[in-house]
């Protein structure tokens, strides 16, 4: 190990988290290699290592014997300024060569308060940070994840962006690269170019943005012909057949996942209308119960884990999940291994569902109404009822548990403060149930109802909608505080102007850019950190960067306006956002998937869906 | 074969070094769990493997000769048994040697280390070893002086091409354990430079009567 290194890992906190070197990392002989990637997750470590999509695309991309890609995250600010004072680059934990040296620099984006981070991480590789600055000589520069289904705020950084699933899509990459390279064709830009006509990958210097007087998107243009005017998100077609990661990396220090992450199936049946994870998901696919049982003991074999978590957006829709817990049983009882179902809704949450998670040691339980009122519920599709709730909690009361944790949404459309007490009724009656029920423990019971205040999101029914000014949400949180008179409850908030700074950077356009440059400048870094968190911060980078932030965050969008992210194509229909959106202000229900197709659109993606109708091509 | 309580030596070299004894326990956890090692879970209501060391090594350092017992459920043969548990690990973290009746923890007292120094020089390290080296200490009593000059027990300075190395042999008695990381930073404070381009190795373990302790 370097020397200068060493002295510096002796003076910062948690130096585990930057030595590489786990059992199951991916070490490969360089000179065998055409394609090298570093991949980072611009946040810490723990954080990092505990994400299933980057493990997986990490085994994906290094199933290749030509290819070798290698991990890295974002440095706490003690090691950036050792890094910075000592002229050391940001490096790749497994070949610990500084990344700017790689053929691909990705970087995944889970969440919009780690776009501060992409500047921050490409800052300490010593890799300019507009992609109009970097010429043949650096990396090529792509993100993925959530995130990036609008990409146009931080378009200006990035070469290209994969949009959807990338298993196969970053393998196809790596190849167009490679074989662009040994057939002496290669320029960067020729590169980008053939990219963008592999399918789910948006290449942002293809197209031209150009606005109206009043701020709006005049229009999106593609600068060439062969260059997609929508760019299809990518889908795995058959989950049982994709690659799954079988060895992963075993982090030594501890991480914020450090279980086993079954994942169950991808897509959500449900159909919340402020929820973007459930449509850019979509269509729905499961894992068949073998093929998750098998996965399950290989990975128990691997990791000598004694928890396995079964992930999903909402577990108990999984069609399987009776078999898979019987099939799972069956050997973890005897192994000491526990499971956990996290992502519970109130209206599968039954005696024999808590009998079968009996074992695991959960601290309590986690439901999510989300809105206090029947008529609220109905406008954001939750399709659930107090009574759902009330047998949920009565189910967990019976099972000797005293505390439940409740998570609400202020802010949602049409929300009032009836609404609001709404909220707080609904928490004094799960008090009133405890109390009712005779096989409560003989301890107080404790409800907990957090509220985070609504964001709308791109690519969700609520797409259009204003957030409500700061002024109103904090409104709104006294007002739930003022209602709220059982000493049972307990009452957490988010921070409204967090909330409002991530709404600014969800729904931007590629104006956002110069924002996230003037923050960076201003200190921004860890933005999902309280604290690091600086609204003040924000508030000074719009200004200087000229944009008003309500026009993004408070202004209720046009019907017929172009979004931003128009260019992206989720599979989803954005007239069935509409007719969804027109539903929610009559406060009309759509049915899930099982219910009956709704017609969103996303099985025209095609593959072994499991609710969709059939496609006759 | 061996079975019951047995005693595992093992080596934390390298970048392995930067990983806490925290850390160390769950990597050890996991590696006795995926490499079937029969071992016995305390009891309780949250069951972990029964583990204990002989004595700390701070983050930084490194060793070649960590002691750990544990208690097996069934015997074993211990090559097999070593081989299984390193196919389990990296080389940086590896089990040496496995037998059963080990002398008691207790008995331990004297470390030997191997401290090699980039930026203090031959002459420097042993002016600076000339005089008391005082560091601040938590007690029972609060906080309280302690001069770690009496504790090195004996040493051996030699330089070659600008590295120094001081072989000591340091008190690890349970109740007066030198930390060799507190040492650096008393030779530290004897001087006016920092020092940062060092490193720590533990060789050796030693009971009273300077029989190594296995």
């Amino acid at each position: 190990m370097d020397k200068k290194i060493e002295a510096i890992l002796k003076k910062v906190s948690k130096p585990g988290r930057y030595i590489g070197g786990e059992y199951g990392e991916i070490l490969k002989n360089k000179d065998e290699i055409n394609c090298r990637w570093a991949f980072c997750f611009p946040d810490t470590y723990e954080i990092g290592m505990s994400n299933l999509g980057m493990r997986i695309l990490y085994g994906a991309l290094n199933e290749r014997p030509d290819v070798w890609c290698e991990r890295c995250y974002a440095p706490w600010p003690d090691m950036a300024e050792q890094m910075k004072k000592n002229d050391l680059p940001l490096w790749a934990l497994e070949s610990g060569d500084p990344v700017k040296d790689f053929d691909f620099f990705a970087i995944t984006l889970q969440y919009e308060q780690c776009f501060t981070n992409v500047l921050y991480v490409l800052d300490l590789a010593g890799i300019p940070q507009r992609s109009k600055e970097r010429g043949e000589e650096w990396p090529i520069l792509i993100a993925g994840g959530p995130a990036t289904y609008n990409p146009e705020p931080v378009a200006a950084f990035f070469d290209l962006f994969s949009i959807g699933e990338g298993e196969e899509a970053l393998p196809e990459l790596s190849d167009l690269y490679i074989r662009m390279k040994k057939e002496g064709r290669y320029t960067k830009e020729s590169f980008l170019r053939e990219a963008a006509k592999l399918g789910g990958f948006y290449v942002p210097s293809l197209y031209d943005v150009s606005y109206n007087e009043d701020g709006t998107i005049a229009a999106i243009t593609p600068k060439y012909d062969d260059v997609p005017k929508k760019v299809l998100k990518r889908i795995i077609k058959d989950l049982d057949k994709v690659y799954f990661p079988e060895k992963p990396v075993m982090p030594y220090i501890e991480t914020v996942h450090d279980r086993i992450m079954l994942e169950t199936f991808r897509g959500c049946i449900r159909g919340c209308r402020f929820c973007q994870a459930c449509m850019i998901y979509r269509p729905v696919r499961e894992k068949t119960p073998e093929t998750l049982n098998a996965q399950a003991q290989c990975l128990y074999k691997h990791t000598g884990y004694d928890e396995i978590s079964l992930t999903s957006l909402s577990i108990s829709d999984y069609t399987g999940l009776r078999d898979l817990t019987e099939k799972l049983l069956d050997w973890t009882e005897k192994e000491k291994v526990s499971l956990s179902l996290p992502s519970q809704r109130v209206d599968a949450f039954t005696k024999e569902l808590m009998e079968r998670v009996s074992s695991v040691r959960q601290s309590g339980l986690t439901f999510a109404p989300e809105a206090g009122t029947q008529r609220l519920r109905d406008v954001i599709n939750k399709c659930v009822d107090e009574d759902d709730l009330i047998n949920a909690c009565n189910v967990a009361f019976d099972y000797g548990k005293n505390t439940v944790k409740l998570y609400f949404m202020s802010g949602l459309p049409t929300e009032t403060l009836e609404d609001i007490e709404g909220i707080a009724a609904l928490a004094e009656k799960v008090v009133e149930a405890y109390y009712k029920n005779p096989n409560r423990p003989k301890k107080p019971p404790q409800v907990t109802i957090s509220v985070s205040c609504f964001i709308p999101k791109p690519f969700t029914p609520f797409q259009w909608e204003a957030q409500d000014d700061m002024e109103l949400l904090m409104k709104k949180q006294q007002h739930l505080k003022d209602s709220l008179k059982s000493r049972h409850v307990r009452y957490t908030w988010h921070d409204a102007k967090v909330s409002f700074v991530e709404a600014v950077l969800a729904k931007g356009n590629r104006k956002m850019s110069r924002a996230l440059e003037e923050a960076f400048k201003l200190g921004a870094k860890f933005d999902a950190w309280d604290e690091f968190f600086s609204y003040d911060i924000w508030m000074q980078a719009f200004e200087k960067a000229g944009i008003d932030p309500h026009f993004y965050a408070n202004r209720r969008m046009g019907e017929d306006e172009i979004l931003p992210w128009d260019v992206i194509d989720c599979g989803v229909d954005k007239r069935f956002f509409l007719s969804e959106r027109h539903k929610a202000y009559e406060a009309r229900t759509t049915g899930n998937c099982k219910d009956g197709c709704a017609g969103c659109g996303a099985w025209k993606m095609g593959g072994n869906c499991t609710w969709c109708p059939e496609r006759s091509e | 074969m061996v079975s019951g309580k047995i005693r595992i030596k093992f080596h934390k070299i390298g970048k392995l070094k930067f990983i806490s004894h925290l850390d160390l326990c769950r990597t050890l956890k996991g590696a006795f769990g995926r490499a079937g090692v029969p071992i016995k879970y305390s009891q309780g209501f949250n069951p972990h493997p029964k583990m204990v060391f002989s004595m700390p090594l701070p983050v930084g350092a490194e060793s070649v000769c960590e002691y750990l017992d544990i208690t097996l459920t069934e015997p074993r043969e211990e090559k097999e048994l070593i081989d299984a548990i390193n196919a389990q690990l990296t080389p940086e973290l590896k089990m040496l040697e496995i037998y059963e009746g080990g002398k008691d923890f207790m008995d331990i007292a004297l470390a030997e280390y191997e401290f090699f120094f980039d930026d203090l020089s031959e002459k420097e390290l042993e002016s600076r070893l000339s005089a008391a080296l005082p560091i601040v200490k938590k007690s029972k009593k609060g906080m309280i002086e302690v001069d770690l000059r009496p504790k090195i027990v004996r040493y051996e300075i030699t330089e070659r091409e600008k590295t120094t190395r001081f072989h000591a042999f340091l008190s690890a008695d349970s109740n007066d354990f030198v930390n060799p990381e507190l040492l650096v930073r008393a030779l530290e404070r004897a001087g006016d430079k920092p020092i940062e381009l060092y490193s720590i190795m533990r060789l050796n373990l030693y009971t009273a009567d300077v029989s190594v302790f296995r």
